[in-house]
């Protein structure tokens, strides 16, 4: 260029063919057919040429230029380039400058913007031209219209773009392969053309790796290969393969993949789809449906499902064992149709309860009778299975045989009503010993009192002695009738369970005691006392009559030294596993003391170890205590040495866990 | 025994014979028993108050400045006499003494809520009686203000 700038620069009118436009070849032609022809070149030259003076104004442009750059209509004799065109960053003044020096410019896709605002790419050259003196006339612009192509090039570059984009983040792994021939066209191996990163996870290969290599012989994956015969296929026939294969893993569970590939060109793409979850959940449920199966298969519980119409939709096959029937014996057939005669009318409907309750809790009894003619009673809860609109799909029930549990419930009831009427006779024999029986004796002591008080000059000794006799008589006769009264009431009579404070109840007996204690010269010890539950009443009657009792069998030459003392025992520690706890309380005395083979007679009513002229009582005291203890579920024992003391032990449940009932009659 | 000179009618309902004499004496050996009355039972108690029937002449029937009243008896018992007398406007001011056999606390309760006087349970001996009744004739004729006697 810069020799041809220089001959340019020569001045010489006859320029070399190097030259922008040889002037020579004007020379040799006639001037007005050269300059005709001349003109039709330049018209017809099949690029976009313009001829620019040195102020910038066209001097001649071809017809391209006019109609590239959508500028017909325009005059564009004289008028200067950049009217129509604008140059927002100087690039094309530059290089109208820079031909000014005599240089030849030339570019690659650089934008033209008309001022009409139209874009365009072009390549361009621009040279400078000379006069025939050999002075610079201004400059040639060549433009060679690419906006088309860019336009293309660009629209390729979004499309590989989207679609690299969609395979990068594509959950699916995506492989494309190029079938590798021999000369015969036979199919040797399949070569590696994209991997896209999802399939680079699953495979555990990167692409690196694999594109450009071959499938059989460059990557010997034992996982990968059993697939070639199947890709293979593929390019061959063109058929579809879609499978699911297992891939196991060198360490952890094994994969499930979705493998789809489909013929493209002379290749195939692959598409991989991970199925290991939804393949797990199925395991799972058919493994759960197996468990469920099994379970209702081997329950000894009748399991069924049913329509919602109540027939039979499965029938477990205890149904054999239970009703006599095979289970498939009855499918289709409603449950009704096995009740016993008397039952069915009152469960299809009523006021009893339906067998097939909305109540999940309720269960029903009834009584069916089975394939061999038995009547048995059955125990039904029904659970509705719901569809997924939240309709009844299925009843699922659930029966047991219950005939010996209905059988002991009504022996039981027997019982109870038996017990009941006994309870309620010795209620009304305690009323008759309170009253009745205590009338006469009243009568027999204020008759004898009169007799004494209205005869006494006419008795002599033997005649007052007998009827002190009568009245002691009936004094004791009344004793143990209301004692006796007391012993029945500790039930009938009973108060409900609360939580009692021993030492409160213990200081209230003592003080109660008080005057007994000290004609005896006694002492009584307190140590620390739980809470326990229990009757008030109760448990201060048992405490005072074992106090009582350390009292008035005291020895005759020694204080009595009464010990109360008690120890809570939990649940763990107890011998015979009762799993609540206790507590125990012991009343320990110095007093005579008692042999222990009477301890079972103790505690009976009105047996006594000593007469009554040594120790007053009516035998009672201790039989009340043992059957206030046993009320309160709990145990009385002693253990003595005659001549050296007693020990009463006590052991009561800490918490009491039975009701009773708490309003007995009054009696 | 009486107040201002007076004679106090005692009325005694009491079904049982032995009671009956037994209550005499006692209030005998009291000096109260000057103007006793006795009847039977609920029935035979009411036709005394209203002096019906047997009862019709006024002298055979004057009115009692104190019942004592046994609750167990027959045809009508002490406690629905009780009742009646107490929601009868004539009678409801004589002071009604129950006089029983009976300990149990129902009947105790069940007396006082239908407006009875004095609840005693029968002293066992008769030595006891006699002090409870002395006691009693003592203080309602002694003590107590009574309401002027009706006609």
């Amino acid at each position: 260029m810069a020799e041809m700038q220089k001959s340019a620069s020569s001045g010489d009118s006859t320029r070399d063919d190097k030259g922008a436009i040889p002037p020579s070849s004007v020379d040799v032609m006639d001037v007005p057919e050269s300059e005709l022809l001349l003109s039709l070149f330049v018209q017809h030259m099949p690029a976009a040429v313009a001829m620019i003076d040195r102020q910038g104004r066209y001097v001649m442009v071809s017809s391209r230029w006019v109609t590239d750059f959508d500028l017909r209509g325009e005059e564009l004799k004289g008028a200067p380039h950049f009217d129509f065109f604008e140059d927002p960053d100087g690039h094309w003044h530059r290089v109208l400058d820079a031909v000014k020096e005599d240089r030849v410019e030339q570019g690659d896709e650089v934008q033209l913007i008309r001022s009409s605002g139209s874009r365009y790419w072009v390549r361009w050259e621009v040279r400078p031209w000379y006069k025939a003196d050999g002075e610079r006339g201004g400059c040639i612009l060549f433009l060679e219209d690419k906006t088309a192509r860019k336009e293309a090039e660009e629209a390729l570059r979004v499309s590989k773009d989207l679609l690299s984009s969609v395979l990068i983040s594509s959950l699916d792994g995506v492989m494309v392969f190029q079938a590798v021939r021999a000369q015969d066209a036979e199919l040797r191996d399949l070569e590696w053309v994209l991997v896209n990163p999802r399939a680079e996870q699953m495979i555990g290969y990167t692409a690196d790796e694999l594109v450009g290599s071959y499938f059989r012989e460059d990557i010997q994956d034992e996982a990968l290969l059993p697939l070639f015969s199947d890709f293979c296929r593929v390019a061959d026939t063109g058929e579809p393969f879609g499978e699911e294969i297992e891939v196991q893993a060198p360490e952890g569970e094994s994969q499930w993949f979705h493998i789809t590939a489909v013929r493209v060109g002379d290749g195939l793409a692959v598409t991989m789809r991970d199925v290991t979850e939804s393949k797990k959940a199925e395991r799972r449920l058919r493994e759960s449906e197996a468990r469920y199966r099994m379970l209702a298969e081997n329950m000894t519980d009748l399991v069924c499902l049913h329509h919602p119409d109540g027939t039979y939709a499965y029938v477990s096959p205890s149904a054999r064992r239970i009703l006599g029937y095979e289970p498939d014996e009855l499918l289709g057939r409603s449950p009704y149709e096995l009740f016993h005669p008397d039952d069915a009318e009152a469960l299809r409907g009523g006021e009893e309860p339906e067998l097939f309750s909305i109540d999940p809790t309720s269960k029903i009894t009834y009584r069916i009778l089975t394939g061999t003619g038995e009547i048995l009673w059955l125990e039904t809860s029904t659970k509705v299975i719901t569809d997924e609109d939240g309709g009844i799909d299925k009843y699922l029930t659930s029966s047991r045989e219950v005939s010996d549990r209905v059988q002991a419930e009504r022996a039981m009831s027997r019982t109870n009503k038996e017990l009941e009427q006994r309870n309620r006779e010795l209620q009304d024999f305690a009323y008759v010993a309170s009253h009745d029986l205590q009338e006469p004796l009243r009568k027999i002591r204020a008759f004898a009192d009169l007799l004494i008080e209205d005869f006494d000059d006419v008795l002599d000794e033997t005649g007052r002695y007998y009827l002190g006799r009568m009245q002691d008589g009936a004094r004791r006769m009344s004793r143990l009738i209301s004692d006796l009264l007391d012993y029945s009431r500790i039930t009938t009579r009973a108060r409900p369970f609360e939580e009692v404070d021993l030492r409160e109840i213990i200081n209230h007996v003592i003080s109660d005691l008080e005057m007994r204690i000290s004609d005896v010269e006694g002492s009584v010890c307190v140590g620390d006392m739980p809470m326990v539950e229990g009757d008030q009443t109760q448990l201060r009657q048992l405490l005072q009559n074992l106090i009582a009792n350390a009292l008035k069998f005291h020895r005759e030459d020694v204080r009595p030294v009464i010990e109360i003392y008690a120890e809570e025992i939990p649940a763990a520690n107890r011998p015979n596993g009762q799993g609540y706890p206790f507590v125990k309380i012991v009343v320990e005395d110095n007093g005579i003391g008692f042999d222990e083979k009477y301890l079972d007679r103790i505690f009976t009513p009105f047996q006594r170890l000593h007469n009554r002229s040594s120790y007053a009582g009516t035998g009672m005291g201790l039989a009340i205590c043992r059957r206030i203890v046993e009320r309160h579920d709990g145990e009385l024992t002693a253990e003595s040495t005659p001549g050296e003391g007693s020990k009463f032990i006590i052991t009561l449940p800490k918490y009491q866990h039975r009701t009773e009932a708490q309003d007995a009659p009054d009696t | 025994m009486s107040r201002n000179s007076e004679p106090v009618v005692i009325l005694l309902a009491e079904d049982d014979p032995d009671d009956r004499l037994l209550t005499m004496r006692a209030l005998d050996k009291s000096r109260l028993a000057n103007d006793l009355y006795c009847v039977e039972d609920g029935e035979e108690l009411m036709d005394y108050l209203h002096r019906r029937g047997e009862y019709a002449p006024p002298a055979k029937a004057p009115r009692p400045g104190l019942i004592l009243l046994d609750l167990n008896m027959p045809r009508k018992d002490g406690r629905e006499a009780l009742q009646e007398i107490k929601s009868d406007a004539s009678l409801k001011r004589i002071p009604v003494i129950v006089l029983t056999t009976s300990q149990a606390e129902q009947d105790v309760v069940n007396s006082y809520d239908l407006g009875v006087n004095a609840f005693v349970t029968k002293p066992v001996t008769f030595e006891d009686l006699s002090t409870a009744v002395t006691v009693l004739g003592n203080f309602w004729f002694e003590i107590v203000k009574l309401p002027p006697q009706e006609a």
